[in-house]
């Protein structure tokens, strides 16, 4: 054998030898859950929901889930099991749009068919007017879909290797705790109105107001899109949505930009098209005052403590703020009356509230 | 399809070699020459589609056609009895070149200039511009002109071939062989020709495979892991143009500088290597450049076969430097001229080439009547020079990559009115290299005041002896004595790269 036949070979093996060490490992331990459960002893670190999530809808046992956007990161999922017995997988994408609620919900569907119990469901007003194709984060198709050969761009992934599997085993106090994925990393001492009101800045005044039907059309496409079919699709999958308390701060910046009725009526419009399912469960705490109006339950103007998730899992169970074809009007009502009365300027008059925050203790 | 892409390397390139070499030496054909070769150039022309289809079944169809046009124009000079027949050819065969590439990349430049002009308002066609279009067409002109000039005559009677006509198979596989054709080198029929007619004649050489095997490699290290790396910086600088300090600024003009010439030479080596593996010779695009003590000799070794084509086809037949001064001077500053608008169509790239033309022709002027071979220069005397070309070279670079000329005077307005400031998160963030991060934990530099600027120094300081004082990959691969130590970190260095081709993004969680 030539001297350079001898190199070439010893080259090729080795080069085929650590692409397979690495693709093999990535497989073993599948650190993005594509091919099965996860090992038991593996200190698997869960903080990318965009690559993350498709794997754990597929390859999770779970009877339930929780999908939406920031709103839901806070929950731990260990009380969806205590309070309505539903083991309940955590999938959630921050800022998401309703395309991407389509998507995570093709993946769970498709990997679980008629076996999903419930789907618990933040649904973010203002996302429903975007596009409807429109996802935050570009979708890494790869994970998504079922073609087995671009999987290469998983296998041999230097990235998935060092900072998903050799990471987590060098530094495993970094472990993610299965309960709590994605869970914010604000600690308590943020949920405060001072911290609230420092990283505020108040959305500047529109001189003419917003057309009362200017996200009609885009919502109704949205709910005929990407999330009506999948009720219909599913009528032994119950839905619990929930329309999230923000803080009044947000309703603040809904009436500077003086698009309150136009927002009411998104509300309106979404409200109206899911309570038409049997199979949906809608709740709204959009105008829970003694949640909204204390920004000690709150980190900015929107994410709120997981104490007030803990009361929004039992409501799911009591139905305290469910809304029904027959409460909407008056809720919305009372939304609007909250929105428009409330004193705004008092927020800044004492920075430093001592009121303590709802359900404190019970998250 | 590019060649850092995991279906290229794992897929594409040992199926179209294994299977390229198997009907070049079919032993059920061993004694039918004209089938075994035929097939293996099939075979060849087949992969090239495949290559260049992949980006877009369109693109693959303009090259038919660009191929077509350009193969009968070409018989047309051979066959063509009278000269004049041959020169109306030859015009008709370059106009209808120019007027491709004229309409899928310039069209809309010319239209918005008119516009901006005579304020008329005709409407740009936004057309999406066919990878390689500028290398293939270049490279078929240069073909008809050599028809035209009776050289490719020559090449084929010297090869045992009739002068009048070439077959369409080895004018196919000229134009489209893949190597070479979405980022050149531009190469000349004299230099293939000869090559693919040997298919089917040649003995399998291991040591020229290895030798082709090697420096693909290290091209794809130039590329995945240096120009990408340094292409993270470089894009966050040109995407925060506004906030950047002046160490921003001069930070972002060395890193495209390095990004340009490790994306541009390694792409190149990985063909030079393709090249070898198919037993081919593809000529050399790059010489240490940035190592060149002058802008004439910084064109001797940057992008070498584009040089080569515009004195052949543009500079001596205008006349080059046996005109006088004048006329030498304004055919530097033309073939410069065209040099910016073939890599772009802008203003930005007008004014790149025209800042070149003008260096060219300061260097002449400086240098006339004195010696001079820079060879021959002191030490002192050739450092003073390499940092000033790469200098000038690096502040040219920035019209290159700005996306107009409003930006890239806005660097360069950082660049004087930004102060003095640590270099920026997002500029260091780049070079944060999973790999790396073990390596800083072991190590306890993390703990260290500035941790976040050390692997950002040191990728630059390597580089940097790269390029000015490291062995050219070129000569490496050209030299290499096959050795246990030299397999293994090759091996690790191709296992590195295949695994780089593909990250995990992580995005900001904080937005609602």
């Amino acid at each position: 054998m030539q001297r350079f036949q001898k190199w070439f070979a010893g080259f090729l093996i080795l080069l085929l030898t650590g692409l397979l060490l690495a693709g093999g490992l990535v497989i073993w331990v599948d650190p993005f859950f594509q091919y099965h459960k996860p090992l038991s002893w593996f200190p698997y670190l869960v903080d990318n929901q965009v690559y993350q999530n498709p794997g754990l809808a597929k390859n999770m046992e779970y009877d339930a889930v929780l999908l939406g956007s920031s709103m839901t990161t806070s929950f731990n999922t260990d009380w969806f099991e205590e309070v309505m017995g539903l083991k309940t997988q955590k999938l959630s994408y921050n800022g998401s749009y309703p395309k991407d609620l389509a998507n995570i919900m093709d993946l769970v569907f498709d990997a679980k068919q008629d076996r999903v119990k419930a789907v618990f469901m933040a649904v973010d007003e203002g996302t429903f007017s975007a596009d409807t194709e429109e996802t935050k984060f570009p979708i890494t198709g790869y994970l998504y879909d079922k073609n087995p050969w671009n999987d290469v761009q998983y296998l041999f992934n230097k990235e998935v290797l060092l900072d998903y599997i050799l990471r987590p085993l060098a530094d495993p106090k970094d472990k993610s705790d299965w309960a709590e994925l994605y869970k914010p990393w604000w600690t308590d001492e943020y949920y405060s109105k001072a911290t609230v009101l420092m990283y505020y800045t108040p959305a500047k005044q529109r001189e003419e107001p917003l057309p009362a039907d200017y996200f009609t059309q885009a919502v109704e496409k949205n709910m005929t899109e990407n999330i009506c079919p999948y009720f219909e699709a599913h009528p032994e999958t119950e839905f619990y949505i929930f329309f999230p308390p923000y803080s009044i701060l947000y309703w603040n910046d809904v009436r500077n930009g003086r698009e309150l009725e136009a927002v009411l009526n998104r509300i309106s419009c979404m409200a109206r098209r899911m309570l038409a399912y049997d199979n949906v469960h809608l709740f709204s705490f959009l105008a829970e005052e003694q949640i909204v109006c204390n920004l000690n339950n709150y980190a900015d103007e929107l994410h709120y403590h997981k104490d007030v998730c803990r009361y929004i899992t039992e409501c799911f169970q009591s139905g305290a703020c469910r809304l029904t074809e027959e409460n909407l009007e008056q809720h919305l009502d009372s939304l609007e009356k909250l929105v428009s009365e409330y004193d705004y300027d008092a927020i800044w008059d004492d920075w430093y509230d001592a009121a303590p925050r709802f359900y404190e203790g019970r998250g | 399809m590019l060649f850092n892409s995991y279906l290229f390397i794992l897929l594409f390139l040992p199926l179209c070699v294994c299977n390229f070499y198997s009907m070049e030496r079919d032993w059920r054909h061993a004694s039918n020459l004209p089938y075994r070769a035929g097939r293996a150039k099939q075979w060849l022309v087949a992969f090239s589609f495949w290559f260049y289809g992949f980006f877009h079944l369109r693109y693959l169809g303009i090259m038919l056609g660009s191929i077509g046009f350009n193969y009968l124009i070409c018989t047309g000079i051979l066959k063509a009895r009278k000269k004049a027949g041959a020169n109306l050819l030859l015009a008709a065969g370059v106009a209808g070149n120019l007027g491709l590439l004229f309409y899928f990349k310039y069209y809309d430049f010319f239209v918005g200039n008119l516009n901006a002009l005579f304020g008329t308002n005709l409407a740009l066609k936004h057309i999406l511009l066919p990878l390689g279009i500028s290398f293939f067409t270049f490279q078929q002109i240069g073909f008809l002109a050599d028809a035209w000039r009776g050289e490719v005559k020559t090449v084929l009677q010297q090869n045992g071939r009739p002068g009048d006509r070439v077959s369409l198979l080895d004018y196919t596989l000229f134009v489209s062989f893949f190597p070479q054709l979405i980022a050149g080198p531009i190469v000349s029929f004299e230099e293939m020709a000869p090559q693919f007619f040997r298919i089917g004649k040649r003995e399998f050489s291991w040591e020229t495979f290895s030798r082709g095997v090697c420096l693909f490699v290290l091209g794809l290290g130039k590329k995945v892991l240096l120009a990408d790396t340094f292409g993270r910086a470089v894009d966050f600088g040109y995407g925060n143009l506004s906030s950047l300090s002046g160490t921003d600024a001069a930070l972002v003009i060395l890193f495209y500088s390095l990004q340009l010439y490790f994306d541009f030479s390694g792409y190149c080596d990985m063909a030079r290597g393709i090249g070898r593996m198919f037993g081919m010779e593809i000529p050399s695009n790059f010489d240490c450049p940035y190592r060149s003590a002058g802008p004439t000799e910084f064109w001797r070794r940057w992008h070498m076969t584009l040089n080569r084509f515009l004195t052949k086809y543009v500079y001596i037949p205008l006349g080059g430097s046996r005109k006088g001064t004048a006329r030498l001077y304004g055919n530097l500053l033309l073939v410069f001229l065209i040099s910016g608008l073939w890599h772009g169509a802008g203003w930005n790239f007008v004014i790149w080439g025209l800042l070149h033309g003008v260096a060219c022709m300061l260097e002449r002027i400086w240098q006339r009547g004195k010696d001079r071979s820079s060879e021959k220069m002191g030490p002192v005397k050739r450092f003073l020079s390499v940092a000033v070309t790469f200098l000038f070279v690096s502040f040219a670079w920035v019209f290159f990559r700005a996306p107009d000329t409003a930006s890239a005077l806005a660097l360069f307005g950082r660049l004087l009115h930004g102060g003095f400031a640590l270099p920026a998160a997002g500029i260091c963030e780049g070079f944060q290299l999973s790999e790396l991060w073990y390596v800083c934990k072991i190590l306890h530099l993390d703990r260290l005041p500035g941790s976040f600027l050390y692997l950002c120094a040191v990728f630059t300081l390597f580089s940097l002896f790269l390029v000015f004082r490291g062995k050219n990959a070129q000569q490496y691969a050209e030299r290499f004595t096959p050795k246990v130590s030299n397999m293994a970190a090759l091996a690790v260095l191709g296992c590195w790269c295949v695994l780089s081709l593909s990250g995990v993004s992580t995005f900001l969680y904080f937005n609602f």
